[in-house]
């Protein structure tokens, strides 16, 4: 599940802009965040349609099984919403409004889940009404998928809830740096042939002839821009504390395809079977801070007549 | 005519009574009296036990003239006198208590020295007697082949001893059960009531209570522990211990802080009668013992050192690829008895035990890292001063224990140590033939020091100390009275319990008391029948120790490309417990009714039967206080809040047994059981089953005396699957695939079953014994599931965890 921020909210004002060709992942209250959904297997990627994921807001990471058949009916309207559980629609995608938080109260992140029926096995009506029951009876063939909300930049949240440190002022390096935003795959180098051969130059959502047989090579070429580094703070000797992000990525493959694991490495080579039409990769890249982004590469089978 | 010979104990004693009629001819005729021609003196001598050398009582002892020119010493057994053979003349005694033996009128002079005695093969010996000079000690060699006389008991120790239903071994028993490697502690996991340990680890489950619910007192004080780690063996060795026994539950007020049962190990009381020992090895640890007197009184010293890790270290060596968790452990008795000259025995007693258990894997180098090392460590010294007249008995120990835990892991350390003061006094007195009554005091003071650290994010590291202690007091009387065939212990207990563990909220809830009546009854009804029943209420402080693995045993680990679901008694088996969880003040007392009756039959063939009913309601509250501050949390509670579930637990079990003298015994044990929980903190209150029901659990067992001194054994066992909570759905989150848990334990693992054969070989010698043994677990290598191994994302149960087959060899020498 990926989430960002699609549509900032007043705070958002205070922190730095990001990339255009970039999104929040942190989350400020006010804020609208975009919701995506991506299931995937190493031998088949759903179409989130057909799937038709129901969304549910709760608060905490086990949420989901306090959730009763009249939470599925409460909308996500506000802060009060969020903690005992609520729903923000049906789609392949969904959007959420933060609210500003009672600050009196817990401002504990809410979780949203996906919940869907996988086609042939469950419908989605089963699996949310299996999540009603304590504890579930059994939740085959429904694919759900959870993600906390990240609230952030940091220093916006301890301004807010007035927990600033005056001993240990945040350091203007914090202040003005790019907000945490998710990686995004965009370009790949793919070669046909031979490893040897000259490599195309392919972007996510692009569709490439082989032949059955065809080796091919897929190589991901990640944005050095999607490794950020943070200042997080200040040491007792009063140096600056930096992170950098850890990315990762992830292949799925539309079909069962001798060569393609879920591996983390970013090449993959397969052999293009003869009996499909068209093969689809999908790649999903994830940051150690939550960022998460995916793009495809289409692989269209040429049958071979004249 | 043919020969015969004279082997085996009727034709021994048939021999000696041919003999003897055959000596009063030969006396009648007076060229047949030695003493006419040669002068004659007393000849003594002491005849024992080949191989443990205790002397051998009741021992018929025949002198004849020696006629062949044979060398002085054992005769072997083809040269043995045959029927038919009429000496010259014969003498004969019998040995004393000692063995020992004087025979009067007895030439000097080369003579044949026969011993016959009951259940030992005879023994003929040429010496050289000069007179008024006692022989060399004769050794006979046991006719079955067991170094041990083995009994099966199932009867108190003394008759009044208040118990409604308890089982004995003894540790000759012990010593040839297979598939128990000859362990105390795992041979009473073959008896009705006790439960089969998952995973074949070290816990005692008695009648469906949870292992932290019953006790095992070693003497008259509790162990903290059982078992090493992963179950490999008891803290002690059989050789030290004269017996124990198991009351899996309605027990006596005698013994507290318990709502299962109590398992009673006996210790032994070292020989007086020379320097004994043993010394044994095989695939996993190596003992030794040696006893003897000292002074007036007796000492005996044993120790034992698992060396696992080293065994896997060899493997590792062998193999790089391969990386094991090493476990090690030792333990160690040492005791001093000694009967004073007022008359009271006094008893000085240290015993102690340690473990390392070492957990390892593979980095992306290909090297062995250690993840987590584990330790704990106990060492008790006590005292035990016993005193018995005709109408009064009184009884005082007292011991200290010092208790040392630690876990290490990359990110975390947590030790914990503690003092355990313990002690009892006792004091009995009879009245009347018919009633005598018991009053006692008991008291465990466990102070505490705890200390954590936690550097899991390297910019918050985390540590934290607490000291406290847990105290528990009981006051207790029970009396014994006759009413002709029927015998009535009533009795009461009451205990104090008090807690500090100053990590709370200022909750001012740290004591609470229990008030314990309890009445066992037994009826002789017939010689061969008797009834016996018992009701009682059992209380326990909830223990203070919690998880100290930190989460290393718990649900959903990764194992290869899998995932470990991990059953809770799994869980706490493996679990070290060494209390670096979060602590608080609030005492819980759990409080059990137990009830149990039972009929007992002997047939007049030695088939004995034992059936008995048990029914347990186990009632255990959980509280909670609200720990801590900040904005948005609400403040901090004045009174806990507690939740209660509660356990119920009835059944039957049966035994029925079977003993043909020394050769053969053999037992079927069954219990029926169900246990359920039935938690009511929900609306409606939800019932399942209980972590450690076994519903049925049938033990076959048969041990049988071979010629040529082997001895085979074999052990099967049934019984019902545990629950375990089904994993029924995942759910994916950014970090990882996380299983969704169906209803708490409702399935079950598939039925357990397992044969475990065990022979043992022992060769004797005069002032030796060797004994090899192989003992092999699960012959036929059934995969017994005790754990599933799921897809790391949930969706297929890719594997199991079991047991497999496991021989094991072992070779021990006794004198």
């Amino acid at each position: 599940m990926r989430i960002e921020v699609a549509t900032p909210g007043p705070l958002s004002l205070l922190v730095a802009p990001v990339p255009a060709d970039r999104h929040r992942v942190e989350a400020l209250p006010g804020d609208t965040i975009a919701l995506q959904l991506l299931v995937a297997s190493s031998q088949q990627v759903w179409a989130t349609d057909a799937l038709d994921p129901a969304w549910l807001v709760c608060e905490g990471p086990d949420c989901l099984f306090g959730f009763s058949a009249a939470h599925l009916q409460t909308p996500c309207d506000g802060p009060l919403a969020f903690l005992d559980g609520c729903t923000i629609g049906r789609g392949a995608d969904a959007r959420l409004r933060i609210p500003v938080p009672d600050l009196t109260r817990s401002f504990a992140a809410p979780t949203v889940f996906a919940v869907a029926g996988v086609p042939g096995e469950a419908t989605t009506e089963a699996c949310l009404q299996a999540i009603t029951h304590r504890p579930p009876p059994s939740l085959r063939g429904c694919a759900i998928i959870a993600r906390s909300v990240r609230y952030g930049p940091a220093w916006v949240l301890q301004a807010l809830l007035g927990s600033t440190d005056p001993e240990r002022p945040t350091p203007p390096e914090e202040l003005l740096q790019q907000p945490n935003f998710n990686p995004e795959v965009e370009r790949f180098s793919v070669r046909v042939g031979s490893a040897g051969a000259t490599p195309i130059d392919a972007r996510a959502g692009d569709t490439i002839a082989v032949d059955p047989g065809d080796d091919v090579w897929v190589e991901f070429e990640s944005d050095p821009r999607d490794a950020q580094r943070f200042v997080v703070g200040v040491d007792a000797t009063g140096h600056l504390t930096r992170t950098v992000e850890y990315v990762g990525s992830q292949w799925y493959a539309s079909t069962a395809v001798e060569g393609i694991t879920t591996a983390f490495d970013p090449t993959q080579h397969f052999v293009v079977p003869d009996d499909v039409d068209a093969v689809r990769l999908d790649l999903v890249v994830d940051d150690s801070n939550g960022g998460v982004g995916w793009g495809s590469l289409t692989f269209e089978v040429d049958d071979g007549a004249p | 005519m043919a020969r015969r010979e004279w082997t085996g104990v009727a034709a021994g004693v048939a021999f000696a009574s041919v003999m003897l009629a055959r000596a009063g001819e030969a006396a009648a005729a007076p060229p047949g009296d030695p003493c006419a021609r040669a002068s004659c003196s007393t000849l003594r001598g002491v005849v024992a036990r080949a191989g443990d050398r205790r002397p051998l009582p009741s021992a018929r002892v025949l002198v004849v003239p020696e006629t062949t020119t044979r060398k002085p010493g054992d005769v072997p057994r083809r040269h043995h006198l045959r029927e038919g053979q009429t000496p010259a003349w014969l003498r004969a005694g019998t040995t004393d208590a000692e063995g020992r033996f004087a025979i009067d009128d007895v030439p000097s002079g080369r003579l044949r020295v026969v011993v016959v005695a009951d259940g030992f093969v005879r023994q003929e010996t040429i010496v050289v007697a000069v007179a008024d000079e006692p022989l060399r000690k004769l050794f006979v060699e046991p006719v079955a082949g067991d170094p041990f006389r083995t009994v099966v008991a199932q009867k108190p120790r003394r008759s009044d001893a208040p118990q409604s239903s308890s089982t004995a071994l003894t540790r000759e028993e012990i010593a040839t059960m297979p598939g128990t490697q000859g362990d105390p502690l795992r041979a009473i996991q073959s008896l009705p009531g006790v439960g089969r340990s998952p995973g074949g680890l070290g816990m005692i489950v008695l009648r469906g209570a949870a292992p932290n619910q019953s006790r095992v007192f070693y003497g008259e004080h509790p162990i903290p522990r059982a078992f090493h780690v992963l179950g490999f063996s008891s803290v002690m060795q059989a050789d030290v211990l004269d017996g124990l026994d198991v009351q899996p539950s309605t027990f006596g007020a005698r013994w507290g802080q318990a709502t299962g049962g109590v398992v009673l190990l006996r210790p032994r009381r070292g020989r007086r009668d020379g320097v004994h020992g043993h010394a044994k090895a095989d695939l996993i640890s190596a003992g030794a013992r040696v006893e003897g007197p000292l002074g007036r009184g007796s000492y005996l010293i044993a120790a034992q050192r698992g060396y696992v890790d080293a065994v896997l270290q060899v493997v590792e060596k062998v193999d790089p690829t391969a990386v094991f968790a090493l476990p090690r452990y030792y333990d160690y008795q040492a005791q001093y008895d000694l009967h004073t000259r007022h008359g009271a025995d006094l008893t000085v007693r240290a015993i102690g035990s340690g473990d390392r258990w070492r957990g390892r894997y593979l980095d992306d180098t290909g090297r062995r890292v250690e993840g987590f090392v584990l330790t704990d460590n106990f060492h008790r010294l006590e005292l035990v001063h016993a005193r018995q007249t005709a109408r009064w008995r009184t009884l005082f120990t007292p011991a200290v224990r010092f208790d040392a835990a630690r876990a290490t892991g990359e990110m975390y350390a947590g030790t914990r140590r503690g003092v355990v003061v313990s002690a009892r006094a006792e004091v009995e007195r009879a009245f009347t033939q018919r009633f005598s009554l018991t009053l006692g005091t008991d008291l465990v003071v466990s102070p505490f020091r705890v200390h954590t650290q936690d550097s899991t994010f390297a910019t918050m590291p985390t540590s934290r100390t607490i000291e406290g202690f847990d105290a528990t007091v009981g006051l207790y009387a029970v009396g014994t009275l006759r009413l002709g065939r029927v015998t009535l212990w009533p009795g009461v207990r009451i205990s104090g319990f008090a807690r500090r563990a100053p990590e709370n909220t200022g909750v001012q809830h740290s004591e609470a008391h229990a008030f314990d009546p309890r009445v066992l009854a037994r009826w002789d009804v017939a010689k061969r029948w008797s009834l016996r029943g018992g009701v009682g209420l059992y209380s326990q402080l909830d223990d203070v120790a919690m998880s100290g693995s930190d989460g290393l045993f718990g649900s959903g680990n990764s194992l290869g490309a899998g995932r470990v679901e991990l059953p809770p008694a799994l869980q706490q088996a493996l679990d070290p417990q060494i209390g670096v969880g979060e602590l608080d003040d609030i005492v819980n007392v759990l409080t059990a009714l137990h009830g149990s009756a039972g009929v007992t039959w002997t047939s007049r063939f030695g088939l004995t039967l034992d059936a008995t009913a048990f029914t347990r309601h186990l009632v255990a509250p959980q509280s909670y206080v609200t720990t801590g501050t900040g904005p948005g949390l609400p403040p901090r509670s004045r009174q806990p809040y507690t939740v209660e579930a509660q356990t119920r637990t009835w059944g039957a079990e049966l035994l029925l047994r079977q003993r043909v003298a020394d050769r053969l015994f053999a037992w079927l044990g069954y219990t029926i059981m169900r246990s359920d929980v039935i938690d009511r903190d929900v609306r409606p209150p939800v019932r399942r089953p209980s972590s450690y029901e076994q519903r049925h659990n049938l033990v076959a067992l048969a041990s049988y005396a071979l010629p040529r001194h082997f001895r085979l054994g074999a052990r099967f066992r049934v019984v019902s699957g545990s629950p375990y909570t089904p994993v029924v759905g995942t759910i994916v989150t950014e970090y990882a695939t996380v299983g969704v848990r169906g209803r708490t334990n409702s399935a079950r693992f598939p039925v357990f079953h397992q044969l475990d054969v065990r022979l043992d070989k022992t060769w004797y010698r005069k002032r030796t014994t060797w004994t090899a043994y192989v003992d092999v677990q699960n012959v036929y290598n059934h995969q017994n599931v005790e754990a599933l191994i799921y897809a790391a994302d949930y969706r297929s149960v890719i594997g199991t965890l079991g047991l497999p087959i496991f021989p094991s060899l072992g070779v021990r020498l006794d004198w």
